[in-house]
């Protein structure tokens, strides 16, 4: 037991030093974790984004009471719109629609010359029991731009708003109806850092199990390392065991540095002590890590053993669900995540923890990756049982 | 210019042998097409999918409310728990429950992440039952036009790809001078070949050819596999097309050799072009929208490279509409740099050797 402990201590101590293991296994999740938190975070918590718009308007009225509104959203400093004004012409308009296509105003609102008579018009058709056609507003948006769609949602929400007060001066009782909104499956203080942090967590033992263990080992098989520790008399059991000691210390020592960042810097709510947690963990360690020597029995050359991990780490990574939910993908890309085993533990560490309800059942969640792990160390005992180290 | 000759077809040959940087500069950016493709509903059809919203209500008007507005297809509920399963396995995009008192919205976790901004339909809703109890549709018609910012009528996938042609540059020309300007240098073949009678310049010249032709021919070949795939167009000025790509592969040539001059041993400089890869892919605005970043960010995404490549294919292949001086000036520029980096590192790295 001694020697076998010694021996993991070294394995692990070697692993660490060598830089390229500490940057891709220690550092570049903590990266990753930073750079998901960065770039996901404001879209599922939208807050002070300013988008510009450009109103063009011949002036009236109503287009005055238009301007007033949007002139208050503009202002002070939770402002929605940055606004830029022009008065109403064809000229500015082709200005506006430049500055649209080169991205410089997200949304070009133009009031047209004749909106205050059909407004007026339509109020008195109104009152006169008629309904005629309502007046025109026009709204240039901009293709593919994402602040460009955002912007009209948020413009044609404050029309809404903005045609319930029109209809209130002319006498209707209206009572606003209030609107309660849910996500389906997440506590209601829904926070980014509590969904993506269980993600990294299977995605650092994703990393360790493909090139920790499975590049790693395959490389120790191919310069015959194995082969020279077998003559010094220590089991092949014994190597094994210290190697897989080896890297559960590499795995403890990854899950510290993402919780202490999670916790510590990002504030997430997620308690890494809770028994579910820390079973989901122990799983995803068992699946992955059977993962890795799998890798390593099917690989005869390092390289070999490194287009494998690269092939399978993008898309099982992304389409496990690690960083993004995917409950209606199209079929294309389904399959994969159903044969996925990252796909459940992802959805059951996360069910366990009240975070977001998983679309699975509890059983499957857990019998999937067992599956898996029985299947990837069944073959992979097969396939070193026939090697000769 | 026989050995030239020779070097360059060595090198396109070792591209396709080594299965590392095939994969890199081939598979990868085209297999994060098709995830973040489908995962973010950038399909290739041009088509928007309609927005699938579960209804229960004792109010029979709700379902044909929902049904009225653009973009909504409504589905009849007979109980919350059957909403909330159909959101949950992904049946529905959405759903709506009305008492005539209070309204509730709930959304799949996924229709957020699609468009932020989904959580405001139940503003919607309710403002059309307020009117629809007064008999009146509405009082301004909002006519929106939404502007193609290209030459072409394109998707969003297809908006997409030209920053995957980038991303493919990006890849094949920085991994490349790391691997001749780093790796080597450190295994020692530099050296080898100072003993024959090759000039340093033929043998920068031979590799850098080799490279360069792979990398062109991979980021045409993800360009024309995309368009055939997933039926996507473009509008592509050849001549603009070939100027930003090769200009761009210098440029990214360029930061390669910066990183083997920074970070002399090879694996240090691989592993940080990895890193500048993955910053890179985040914070240029391909895949993701930058919009929402605070501006901080945004200020970073708008110094990085890789933006201003992806810019200019997409100006070349008609997504998007920018003047040609803006092109030809980030050709310009990489040129440049590609010129002294390659002149200084490469005298260096004989002279050294």
């Amino acid at each position: 037991m001694k020697r076998v402990l010694r021996l993991s201590n070294y394995l692990f101590k070697s692993l660490v030093r060598d830089g390229s293991n500490l940057f891709w296994l220690l550092a570049f999740p903590c990266i990753l974790l930073v750079i998901m938190m960065l770039i996901f975070s404001p879209l599922y918590e939208p807050k002070n984004i300013t988008f510009n718009l450009t109103l063009i308007s011949y002036g009236g009225t109503f287009s005055g009471i238009i301007e007033r509104v949007f002139n208050e959203v503009s202002s002070g400093e939770n402002r929605i719109f940055q606004l830029e004004k022009f008065p109403g012409s064809g000229e500015n308009l082709e200005k506006g629609l430049e500055r649209l296509k080169d991205k410089k105003t997200d949304l070009v609102l133009e009031i047209p010359e004749d909106f205050d008579a059909r407004m007026l018009n339509w109020f008195m058709m109104k009152n006169m029991g008629i309904t005629p056609s309502a007046p025109t507003i026009n709204v240039y948006s901009l293709k593919h731009q994402a602040a460009s769609q955002s912007a009209y949602v948020i413009v044609k929400n404050i029309f809404q708003k903005l045609e319930l007060e029109f209809l209130k001066g002319m006498g209707y009782q209206m009572e606003i109806i209030p609107v309660k909104t849910e996500i389906v499956g997440t506590e209601d203080t829904f926070s980014y850092i509590d969904f993506i942090y269980p993600g990294m967590v299977i995605f650092t033992v994703f990393m360790t199990g493909l090139f920790g263990i499975g590049v790693d080992m395959t490389w120790l098989k191919e310069k015959g390392i194995m082969r020279r520790i077998n003559v010094t008399g220590l089991a092949n059991s014994e190597f094994i065991i210290s190697y897989i000691i080896s890297r559960f210390y590499l795995i403890i020592l990854q899950i510290a540095l993402i919780t202490i960042i999670a916790k510590f810097i990002f504030k997430t709510n997620v308690n890494p002590f809770a028994p579910a947690f820390i079973l989901y963990t122990l799983l995803t360690i068992l699946c992955l890590s059977s993962l890795g020597f799998f890798i390593a029995a099917i690989s005869k050359t390092t390289n070999s053993a490194n287009a494998i991990s690269q092939v399978l780490n993008f898309p099982l990574q992304f389409l496990g669900g690690l960083y993004f939910p995917l409950i209606n993908v199209p079929w294309v890309i389904r399959w994969i995540v159903i044969i996925n085993p990252i796909t459940y533990l992802t959805s059951g560490i996360r069910d366990s923890l009240g975070i977001m309800k998983s679309p699975y059942p509890d059983i499957v969640t857990l019998l999937v990756p067992v599956f898996w792990t029985v299947f990837f160390l069944f073959f992979t005992v097969k396939r070193f049982g026939k090697e000769e180290f | 210019m026989k050995v030239i000759w020779k070097l360059f077809l060595s090198t396109v040959k070792t591209f396709y042998r080594d299965k590392m940087t095939f994969f890199f500069t081939l598979i990868f950016p085209f297999t994060l097409v098709i995830i973040f493709g489908f995962v973010f509903g950038v399909g290739s059809s041009g088509e928007e999918s309609k927005l699938s919203v579960g209804v229960l209500s004792s109010d029979n008007r709700l379902y044909d409310v929902v049904n009225s507005i653009e973009g909504v297809d409504a589905r009849d509920f007979d109980s919350t728990e059957s909403i909330r399963q159909a959101i949950l396995q992904g049946k529905i995009d959405a759903g709506v429950i009305y008492n005539s008192e209070e309204m509730r919205l709930m959304l799949n976790f996924t229709t957020m992440q699609r468009d932020p901004l989904s959580r405001m339909l139940g503003d919607t809703i309710t403002d059309r039952i307020l009117k629809s109890d007064i008999k009146i549709d509405k009082i301004i018609d909002l006519k929106l036009t939404s502007i193609d910012p290209g030459r072409t009528v394109t998707t969003d996938l297809g908006y997409m790809i030209p920053g995957v042609v980038a991303l493919t540059i990006f890849n094949g020309g920085m991994f490349s001078m790391i691997s001749l300007f780093g790796d080597y240098r450190k295994r020692g073949i530099l050296k080898r070949f100072g003993v024959t009678p090759l000039r340093p310049y033929q043998f920068i010249l031979g590799m850098i050819s080799g490279r360069f032709v792979v990398t062109i021919s991979s980021a045409t070949l993800v360009l024309m596999l995309s368009q055939l795939i997933f039926k996507v167009n473009f509008n592509i000025n050849w001549l603009l097309y070939l100027i930003s790509v090769s200009t761009s592969i210098l440029g990214m040539m360029a930061f390669g050799i910066l990183l083997s001059e920074i970070f002399t041993e090879p694996a240090v400089a691989s592993e940080m072009g990895s890193l500048f890869m993955t910053v890179m892919m985040f914070f240029s605005g391909i895949y993701f929208p930058l919009e929402f970043l605070p501006g901080y960010l945004r200020k970073i995404g708008s110094i990085l490279p890789l933006a201003y490549v992806a810019q200019s294919i997409r100006i070349a292949t008609g997504v998007e509409t920018g003047s040609s001086i803006f092109v030809l000036t980030v050709s310009l520029i990489m040129t440049m740099v590609f010129s002294v980096l390659v002149f200084v590192s490469g005298s260096k790295a004989f002279r050294s050797d």
